[in-house]
């Protein structure tokens, strides 16, 4: 068979191509959750990182995104650590597994995992390092906002699935609150006991109207797709509503009306630890474990300094915010930042 | 007129038209007949451009017509009546009609389609009503519906390809007058058939059709019923068929007081009685649409009567389902031949529907029995091609017919429900299927709409009439004027 | 005239091509080179091959749940919803049993997989032979049903109480699979053992010509004494059946537990509808065509991370594959002249 050996030709030739021009240049793989980029959240941040990192590091980036299901996730981290990668990146919880497993296999390619389940994955191999955040202190700072934002002195929260995961977001809130308005009460409420809970955007609304029912009128989300709903009660019943994860502050926004009823979001930067475990990378410090990212943590592009964890102002919300709320609340930080303030990890601290 | 000119067709190795030539003059009645299998319905495809030929010529008018599809047919005046009317269930009989006429655009005009078609059913004597559903009509009036199609077209070449076989002999007296009013408009016809009698009784001139190829055009006055039966079987007629001894007065079969409802809700059987002794045959005539189906249906387990009972060999299996009856020794050809075959099965698979359990063991199938067993069968009953790895669905339809006969007289079953048995067959196979159920091996309910079957092969005749047996007629007894009173139900000498 | 059969033979290959070529279209406007992308496939597929037969294994068992019932006239969409029940009564009794030794778990475990997926098979069945409800329609519900029960078990009685994902604990490792890494899983062959047996199946059992013959004329085999019904709802029990082995290799050879999103959102009982397409739902060449898909979804993966042709890349092709052959089975295999 000509046309055979003429393909095999051709392929070793392509492969050869590949190793000629590999100068010694870090190589940085990142496999991205279903949905991939364009998703306005992790992915579009993760990949924001990844940019960064080509920018300003020198190093050779590569993604990847799984299909429905995402049952090669574990398939796309193998064939990234195969192919001669130093570090490769899953983003989203659901890489813990094939991670560690993978890591197992290649002791001498670095990973890291936006997120990671450190509970599931057992005892962490040495090239791994969880990715993870301290969303109290965010959420701190955006507590302590609507503590000096509510006229009513009642703001709400409303979770996805309880557990300690959001205890976290839900302690460092209240925390905020209180520091900012003693006087304020804080309801919390939680949309259920499940990973679905943070896929329901009736109950978001149901909750939230509750929660503006009684009173409330700040009300904080950290519930994924749930926490849709409760920016519709709150363009819909005029209260505040305070996003989370990833700039939410465009959903506030009420056509009709022309105003914005997003307060702020609580941002949780991937694309600060992206850049951040590469930067560790490239210089040599890369260790494994669990690495938490807090208000502490922080990467200059330009005049932009971005923060880990973040309060988001933008043009939605700037006639929310005014001048003397930004300060207070970046003064916040810098109390955080110093030590000044201790922001609780758990309700059970409070 | 249309001439044939040495038109060869083959499918893979059998060649189904073989050099055919002949002519047909404009305005006649050309009945074309011939052998299952001889080629009759590929060369009218042929024709109406359903499939081309291989080599060859049609000219029409002297002029070569090139034939591509069915489209090309149409506009050259050509229409086709297949065997196998191509209606949509759902539509009324007008828009039917003008389904894929040229000229319909976006807009239908449908009081000026109504009056033309009112028209036509007028001039050719094809009553139907143009807003009635084709799912409410009975095959005769689907096949008014088909030709006004066609005529709708402005066709005067028009192809009809076995359209008695379907029919009730009123419904055929009937066809045999709009033909013959469309041969008085100019109507050039051309008609496929196996039975004898049609062809003398409307056709002008014949042409025989045999191994693919024509053999003879001759005019029908010319010739004689026998001669012309020499003629298509190539040979001299087969005698016609014995009788054995007399049969036997055990009861094989016997229903009591059968009350069924219709496939259209209504009362189809209304307290019918029958008995049928062992080794007999017992013709059911009637009129169709009298309960005939809804009978049948009944005895093969296919529908449950309301009340009364049905008794095999004694044993009362009144609400037993087919497979059942079928292991107590009954067998069944169907009316419609596609309901006793799988057209996308092979041969051989159709032989053994139905008695696939026998033919296998453990549950695995004996390919090499079955294979042996359909050999025998192809050979037996003259199934062309000889081939039992052919598809059924490429089998002509007298041959389909075949293999269905074949089948369901081969495990020798003790009482057989014969509907139509001799559907589309030639009239060396009629005779060969006759034969076998004058056999006295077994019992046979024979339903057929061919009056002179049943008068040839029935012990006794019952006459079945708005879903009872009104009179039933010994053999010797029987005159062809009383069973058609009877049938219309003017007899006052009903049974009981 | 052989052109008829030789056209019916070729109309999937002139189909395939006719795809790759409106991909390679699609790759170029989106603008990269598309004989770039598809060596990129190419390599991708066969350097890790251990991965193409792990995909093709759960599309083959799919695959024959899809062909097995349509040869009975049924369109089993309803094989994603079999898969993840099979998936999940795997999971459970291994989980529950795991103290049993493995020979006496492992038929346990592929038994539970079986009956769970033959009894999600069985719904649709009985309803379509019992009232005549439409099989598509009542499987998408199973799928749907389906999804809500393994996310449910896999969140809350299932869940690993170690992990705040939806996902069971590790399974018992004396059912692990040697792991795909290695080239190859056992499942594959089971798979080609499956899928000659259903060829056996439908072409050499009595069943299987009850089946066939009911699938292509219903009439004619209650005629002729067929247990229709019977037939109809035994032929998705069986298709359940196969298609709740599809994702066992998942579970025992790869991921080692049950992940509610994975399963969840798994597609394999949909791109087995086009494997069972491409083969004109002959068990046998199933196994091509699931091959053929697989390599196409593996080396897709190399080809996005290395040329950055988007995964949708693979659903669109699947898409334009399942057109054409539709479209060129009709025209080339439909009629002659
Ligand atoms: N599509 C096909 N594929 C293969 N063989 C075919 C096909 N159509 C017809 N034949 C064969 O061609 C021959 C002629 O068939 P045709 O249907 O023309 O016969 P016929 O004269 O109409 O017979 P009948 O009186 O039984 O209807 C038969 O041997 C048949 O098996
Ligand atoms: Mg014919």
């Amino acid at each position: 068979m000509k046309w055979g050996s003429f393909v095999l030709a051709l392929l070793l030739l392509t492969s050869l191509c590949g190793y000629v021009d590999a100068q010694k240049k870090y190589k940085v793989g990142l496999v991205f959750d279903v949905g991939g980029r364009g998703d306005k959240s992790f992915n579009d941040a993760a990949y924001r990182g990844l940019e960064w990192a080509s920018q300003r590091l020198d190093v050779e980036v590569s993604y990847a995104e799984p299909g429905p299901g995402g049952a090669d996730r574990e398939i796309l981290v193998r064939r990234m650590a195969s192919s001669g990668k130093d570090l490769v990146i899953g983003v989203g919880f659901l890489f813990t597994q094939p991670i560690v497993s993978t890591a197992r296999a290649y002791p001498n390619v670095k990973f890291a995992c936006v997120d990671m389940d450190v509970g599931s994955a057992g005892q962490l191999p040495s090239n791994v390092v969880a990715l993870t955040f301290r969303e109290q202190e965010g959420s701190f700072v955006v507590g302590a906002i609507a503590g000096m934002k509510t006229r009513s002195n009642s703001v709400g929260f409303v979770g996805g699935m309880v557990g300690p995961l959001i205890d976290r977001f839900e302690a460092g809130y209240t925390a905020g609150v209180k520091y900012a308005n003693p006087k304020c009460r804080v309801m919390s409420v939680y949309a259920g006991d499940s990973p679905m809970a943070f896929q329901d955007p009736a109950r978001g609304y149901e909750l939230a109207v509750q929660l503006n029912s009684q009173g409330c009128d700040v009300i904080y989300h950290a519930s994924g797709n749930t926490g849709n709903g409760v920016f519709k009660a709150a363009k819909e019943r005029s209260f505040y509503a305070i996003g989370v994860d990833s700039n939410q502050n465009y959903l506030g926004y009420d056509e009709s009306s022309g105003r914005n009823w997003a307060l702020t979001s609580m941002v949780k930067r991937v694309d600060v630890a992206v850049y951040l475990v590469i930067e560790d990378l490239v210089n040599g410090r890369f260790t494994g474990g669990v690495r938490e990212y807090g208000l502490k943590d922080f990467v200059k592009m330009g005049n932009e300094t971005y923060r880990a964890l973040d309060f988001a102002v933008d043009d939605y919300n700037k006639s929310n915010l005014d001048a003397e709320t930004i300060k207070k609340a970046n003064g916040i930080i810098e109390k955080i930042v110093g030590g000044e303030i201790r922001v609780p990890r758990s309700t059970k601290d409070l | 007129m249309i001439e044939f000119r040495n038109i060869c067709k083959r499918f893979g190795s059998t060649p189904a038209n073989d050099g055919v030539s002949f002519s047909i003059k404009d305005g006649e009645i050309h009945a074309v007949v011939g052998e299952n299998g001889a080629g009759k319905t590929t060369l009218m495809s042929i024709l109406y451009g359903l499939c081309r030929q291989d080599s060859g010529a049609i000219l029409i008018d002297g002029r070569e017509a090139r034939i591509h599809s069915p489209r090309d047919a149409i506009a050259m005046g050509i229409g086709m009546v297949q065997q196998h009317f191509a209606l949509v269930k759902r539509f009324t009989v007008a828009e039917n009609i003008i389904l894929g006429q040229e000229g319909v655009r976006f807009c239908i005009n449908r009081r000026r389609a109504n009056e033309r078609i009112a028209g036509l059913s007028r001039s050719f004597g094809l009553s139907v009503s143009p807003e009635a559903r084709i799912e409410d009509l009975s095959v005769g009036e689907q096949q008014r519906v088909e030709l006004l199609k066609v005529l709708y077209r402005g066709a005067d070449m028009i192809i009809l390809d076995e359209p008695t076989a379907v029919l009730t002999p009123q419904e055929i007296e009937a066809l045999y007058a709009t033909m013959e009013r469309m041969r008085e408009s100019g109507k050039t016809i051309i008609f496929i058939t196996h039975k004898l009698r049609e062809v003398f009784r409307v056709a002008d001139t014949i042409t025989v059709m045999r191994n693919g190829r024509s053999v003879a055009t001759v005019a029908a006055e010319d010739l004689t019923p026998q001669r012309l039966g020499e003629l298509i079987i190539g040979r001299e007629l087969p005698a016609s068929a014995e009788r054995g001894c007399e049969p036997g007065c055990g009861d094989a079969l016997v229903l009591e007081n059968l009350v069924v409802s219709g496939h259209r809700g209504d009362r189809a059987l209304r307290g019918l009685s029958l008995s049928l002794r062992e080794n007999e045959v017992l013709g059911i005539a009637g009129v169709e649409g009298n309960g005939q189906r809804e009978l049948v249906e009944v005895l093969c387990g296919l529908r449950k009567p309301e009340s009364g009972t049905v008794l095999l060999f004694g044993r009362d299996v009144t609400r037993e389902p087919p497979w059942l009856l079928r292991s107590e020794g009954m067998a069944h050809i169907p009316e419609e031949r596609r309901n006793g075959m799988v057209t996308e099965f092979t041969v051989c698979e159709n032989l053994v529907l139905g008695y696939q359990t026998d033919f296998s063991r453990a549950g695995v199938l004996r390919l090499n029995s079955i294979r042996e067993r359909a050999l025998e069968l192809v050979k037996e009953y003259d199934i062309r091609p000889e081939d039992i790895n052919a598809g059924m669905g490429d089998l002509s339809g007298g041959n389909q017919q075949k293999v269905v006969v074949a089948r369901e007289l081969m495990k020798d079953p003790r009482i057989l429900i014969a509907n139509q048995p001799t559907r589309g067959l030639d009239i060396g196979a009629t005779a060969f299927v006759h034969q076998k159920l004058l056999e006295r091996k077994r019992s046979v309910l024979l339903i057929s709409s061919d009056l002179d079957e049943i008068l040839e092969l029935s012990d006794r005749i019952a006459v079945i009439f708005e879903g009872r047996i009104v009179r039933e007629f010994r053999r010797d007894e029987v005159t062809l004027e009383a069973l058609g009173l009877a049938m219309m139900g003017g007899d006052d000498h009903a049974v009981e | 005239m052989t052109t008829r059969s030789n056209r019916k033979i070729l109309a999937p290959f002139v189909s395939l091509l006719i795809a790759f070529i409106i991909g390679g279209v699609v790759i170029a406007l989106i603008g990269k080179n598309p004989v770039e992308a598809y060596v990129a496939i190419f390599r991708g597929a066969f350097t890790d091959w251990g991965f193409t037969l792990f995909q093709a294994t759960s599309l083959i068992f799919s695959a024959l749940a899809v062909a097995i019932a349509f040869h009975c006239g049924l369109f089993n969409i309803g094989a994603n919803g079999q898969l993840m029940m099979g998936a999940l009564a795997a999971a459970y009794v291994s989980l529950r049993f795991a103290g049993l030794p493995g020979v006496i778990l492992l038929p346990t475990v592929v038994f539970a997989a079986i009956c769970v997926g033959a009894l999600w098979g069985f719904v649709p069945g009985a309803l379509k032979a019992t009232r005549g409800t439409n099989e598509v329609v009542v499987t998408i519900m199973m799928n749907y049903i389906a999804i809500s029960v393994v996310s449910y078990a896999l969140t809350y009685s299932m869940k690993d109480p170690a992990s705040w994902i939806a996902q069971s604990a590790m399974l018992p490792e004396s059912l692990w699979l040697p792991s795909i890494t290695l080239g190859a899983d056992p499942m594959i062959v089971v798979a080609v053992i499956m899928s000659v047996l259903s060829y056996v199946f439908l072409w050499r059992t009595r069943m299987g010509y009850e089946l066939r013959a009911v699938g292509f004329n219903q009439m004619a085999s209650s005629y002729a004494g067929i247990k229709v019904r019977r037939a109809i709802a035994l032929t998705m029990c069986i298709s359940g059946a196969i298609a709740a082995l599809s994702y066992y290799n998942y579970l025992f050879a790869y991921q080692y537990r049950a992940v509610s999103d994975v399963i969840v959102g798994t597609n394999v009982g949909f791109d087995a509808i086009t494997a069972a397409l491409l083969a004109r739902n002959n068990p046998l060449l199933v196994i091509v065509s699931s091959l053929f898909l697989a390599a196409l979804y593996s080396g897709g993966l190399t080809a996005q991370f290395e040329l950055g042709v988007p995964s949708s890349f693979y659903l669109f092709l699947e898409g334009v594959i399942i057109f054409s052959v539709v479209m060129f089975s009709t025209v080339l295999g439909g009629k002659d002249d």
